[in-house]
């Protein structure tokens, strides 16, 4: 085999393997952390594990264009699994490991997967729930053996004995694996992502090689990395936001650091200190929760100096997003640095991070301000499963504005449609949605693909991004609203974890429901001796909506006089996923949570003070019940 | 079971405290290999017997005899070095230390230091520290504690410090694990995680297990084998299913009629 068998590689085997030839022996690809300790995997070890993988399904029968599902948490095995199947030529389906049983078993059996490879019992456990009624699924492959010595069960696996079976293999079938990737083209399909979508069923978007490459390229334009740069692997890898973060590792030669556990991943990203950093508004969003609720409890000496240099940190963000200069901003600015934002960046694990980033979402902007004030400049990133990486902040920090997304990426064309939609056309869309062509037709228009958000681009060329053009409210004074700009700034506040925002044209004001944060707001009745039970009481105490009201006024300054917000009230449950009133990915489904919540949201525009309201809570395991209480309503001033 | 053999055997024990017997002449055996659970209402003598295993307490007649030795009077460490390691009804940890130092702490009888050596933490030394604490994070990942690996242990809830005494006592790799009411006080939750913790322990390692536990649902559902005590005596020592139907221990239950 030639030393520069793969020049340009243009599936993403392909670029493993030329860094493989590249690095070998010697350069660290990944690593893992397990029994305390950070593991390191040489190239050869990574590629080693990707082949015999690779070539274990192969003997297993696997054959180009089959479809592999992959559920678990992010793990070197995930990654494996994932290259090692599509080297194969297979297709990979990911999953959510908290998704639901019916959820797993529909797109099992949607993308007509023969192999599901999963992490550990809990999960295998799911998988041979479903088999039975799955004819095509063959094989159940697990990685983490704990727990596993009493299943006997033909169909299921260990995911090194198929490794094994690959190296049986290769003594048989030299080259075999080589000449596989060789195959390998752009045009092919690598992944299908299902997308749980605010409405209806998942779709499964299909993404070919080429476009990967493209969408993962054009992360780099916000976040270009280097050999040997650090990443830690905390978003979902069943989220296409998981492979962008991850960009640089096929490409560049980023080093990819899997966390010990899912519960452990804080302290495993603060022992690494990646180079790159992002996620969801909601990662920020917690991150900032989490240093007021900290705030909140430390002693006097930190407390005083953080309210005296925030100020400054928020002035000279401010400057700085202008573009102004400020000498005498600047110098005292690195004072407040030295003090405060580099110990407390320190504490989040961000010590040595240089590009952050935030997409998926709208950012609230006293989010998005805040972290610039403690010298976290958070770039915007906005794409999408279906679109690929459309737009974001590139280059310096000068070109990062406060209220845009950025302006597009080489290679994608943006453009508006006459109804305030967002349409891009580029290399990296998907190609469409499996064994779904109306909802393919739905999503696209000559050419160019409906992203369904509503925005418009400004002089400098850069896209500003409204919201989702559906949601985009509109109330019957004729004001309109923002729904997701008001529930992004009742996040910022520690002691609220969800809100929505309740209008429509039908009404003249806006009322929201709140979510409360147990930890927090449990922590500050306990210091002022409020006394609670659970969460349903702690939330319909008057002391607490008291506290909130406070969130509710700073929200309603920004807002205009026309749409302001008039009553809310504390919701009794956390707004929870599993039962489907959000998306896996933490996205309101607001249709089916207003249909659930309509007594509630009657009583949100009556004179009354309490609701009774009747909900149906769904359990884990698929038990349903239903609890009533009365909800409390309260009025703003 | 029966194809076991003998690992522990309590013949004829008597152990009072001035008038009060806390066990009369007690007998029955543990086999290797065997999950026993010994049940009864308050007082009737679990713990006692508990503490006459691990040694906290001295029987005044009879013997108890591990595998072909009595151990009626050895002294604590020795029953430690021997293979019996146990936990308490309240947790008894070292609150200073972190979860990683107290599980660690219990490799120590496994340890045969030399003050030179350690101090200069060289050569062999060295690798046995290292040797050391990897069976204890083989154990910390075990019972899946690896997000408070560091954490001081004071500091813990007590479903938590429950499952880092288990370790504690794991670490010591005993032959015969006493466990003293590992579920009290946990929810539903806590107690199916120990609960599944204490299979998979007795599945997958070499040991024999005494579990003292007031859920009977639970009992029921994981011993091999039963023993009633009730007033320092054994009333029943059977299977599962035969001492649920088992009147005499219906009745130290629930009374006469």
């Amino acid at each position: 085999m030639a030393k520069n068998f793969v020049q340009n590689p243009v599936t993403l085997p392909q670029c493993m393997l030329r860094n493989y030839l590249q690095w070998g022996d010697g350069s660290v690809a990944i690593r893992k952390k397990e029994y305390g300790i950070w593991n390191e995997f040489t190239w050869k070890d990574h590629f080693s594990n990707i082949k015999y993988f690779a070539l274990g399904l192969v003997s297993l029968g696997l054959k180009r264009g089959d479809k592999v599902s992959i559920m678990g948490d992010s793990d070197p095995e995930w990654t494996w699994a994932q290259m090692g199947a599509m080297a194969a030529g297979g297709i990979v389906a990911g999953i959510f490991t908290d998704s639901l049983p019916s959820e797993v078993k529909y797109i099992v059996e949607h993308s007509d997967s023969r192999f599901m490879i999963v992490r550990d019992q809990e999960q295998s456990d799911k998988a041979l729930a479903i088999k039975d009624e799955l004819p095509l699924l063959e094989k159940i492959v697990y990685w983490d053996p704990k727990g596993m010595r009493n299943y006997d069960e033909p169909s299921l696996v260990y995911f090194y004995d198929i490794v094994e079976l690959g190296r049986e293999f290769e003594k048989n079938h030299s080259g075999y694996f080589e000449d596989s990737v060789n195959q390998g083209s752009g045009d092919d399909i690598a992944m299908i992502y299902y997308t749980s979508g605010t409405t209806g069923m998942p779709k499964g978007a299909v993404r070919t090689h080429g476009s990967l490459i493209n969408t993962m390229q054009g992360a780099l334009e916000i976040f270009p990395t280097r050999p040997k740069d650090d990443y830690v692997a905390i978003m979902p890898p069943a989220w296409i936001a998981g492979l962008m973060g991850e960009a640089g590792h096929p490409l560049t030669g980023l080093i990819i650091n899997y966390p010990e556990e899912p519960e452990t991943a804080m302290a495993d990203l603060r022992e690494i200190s990646p180079l790159v950093y992002g996620g969801g508004p909601r990662i920020w969003e917690g991150m900032v929760s989490l240093i007021q609720a900290k705030i909140i409890d430390a002693n006097i000496i930190t407390r005083t100096l953080y309210n005296i240099f925030l100020p400054v940190g928020y002035k000279k963000a401010d400057l700085h997003l202008k573009g102004e200069k400020n000498f005498f901003w600047t110098a005292i600015n690195k004072v407040a640095d030295i003090l405060v934002f580099a110990p407390l960046r320190n504490q989040l694990g961000l010590r040595k991070t240089k590009y952050f980033f935030t997409g998926s979402a709208a950012i609230s902007p006293d989010t998005f301000r805040y972290f610039h004030a403690i010298g976290c400049p958070i770039r915007q990133f906005y794409g999408s499963t279906e679109s690929g990486s459309v737009c974001g902040h590139q280059g310096d920090e000068t070109n990062i504005r406060f209220e845009t997304i950025g302006p597009p990426l080489p290679g994608v064309d943006v453009r508006i449609s006459p109804e305030g939609e967002i349409q891009v056309k580029g290399e990296g869309m998907f190609s469409h949605y499996h064994k779904n062509p109306e909802a393919t037709e739905e999503a696209m228009e000559d050419g160019w693909f409906r992203t369904g958000d509503a925005g418009y681009i400004n002089e400098e060329g850069h896209i500003i991004y409204i919201d989702r053009l559906s949601e985009l409210g509109k109330l019957g004074n004729g004001a309109n609203y923002s729904p997701q700009y008001i529930e992004g700034s009742f996040r910022f506040s520690p002691y609220l974890q969800e809100a929505v925002t309740i209008g429509g044209e039908q009404r003249d004001h806006l009322t929201v429901i709140l979510n409360i944060d147990y930890e927090t707001v449990g922590r500050w009745a306990e210091k002022n001796r409020i006394n609670y039970t659970t969460y349903v009481d702690l939330s319909q105490k008057e002391e607490v909506a008291k506290l909130i009201l406070k969130d509710v006024e700073r929200v309603n300054k920004v807002l205009p006089q026309e749409a302001k917000i008039k009553r809310y009230a504390l919701l009794h449950k956390e707004i929870d996923a599993d039962e489907a009133e959000m998306t896996r990915t933490r996205k309101l489904r607001r249709k089916l949570f207003e249909e659930k919540y309509a007594d509630l949201i009657k009583g949100l525009y009556s004179n009354e003070n309490t609701v009774e309201v009747e909900a149906a809570v769904t359990y884990r395991d698929g038990k349903t019940s239903t609890v009533r209480t009365a909800l409390k309503i309260w009025n703003v001033e | 079971m029966e194809e076991h053999k003998v690992l522990l055997e309590f013949s004829d024990v008597s152990l009072s405290f001035g008038g009060l017997a806390a066990l009369a002449g007690v007998n029955f055996s543990v086999y290797e290999k065997e999950l026993l659970a010994i049940i009864g209402p308050n007082g009737a003598g679990k713990t006692s017997a508990l503490n006459c295993v691990s040694g906290y307490y001295r029987p005044q007649r009879g013997d108890i005899r591990f595998g072909d030795r009595s151990i009626r009077d050895m002294p604590v460490h020795r029953r430690v070095g021997l293979g019996i390691a146990r936990t308490f009804q309240n947790v008894a940890l070292f609150d200073g230390l972190t979860t990683m130092e107290n599980i660690m702490a219990a490799r120590h009888v496994k340890l045969k230091p030399s003050p030179w050596a350690g101090a200069l933490y060289f050569g062999p030394e060295r690798k046995k520290e290292v040797q050391n604490r990897r069976v204890v994070e083989e154990i910390i990942d075990f019972l899946e504690i690896q997000p408070i690996r560091k954490q001081v242990v004071g500091s813990l809830p007590y479903g938590q410090r429950k499952r880092v005494e288990l370790g504690r006592a794991l670490a010591m790799e005993p032959k015969l694990l006493l466990l003293d009411e590992p579920m009290a006080g946990m929810n539903l939750e806590e107690k199916e995680d120990i609960a599944r913790f204490i299979i998979d322990v007795f599945e997958e390692r070499d040991v024999s297990i005494i579990l003292i536990e007031h859920d009977m649902e639970l009992v029921m559902d994981i011993a091999d084998r039963i023993v009633v005590l009730d007033f320092g005596r054994v009333i029943a020592d059977d299977s599962p299913r035969k001492i649920a139907d088992n009147p005499e221990v219906i009745r130290a239950y629930l009374g006469d009629e």
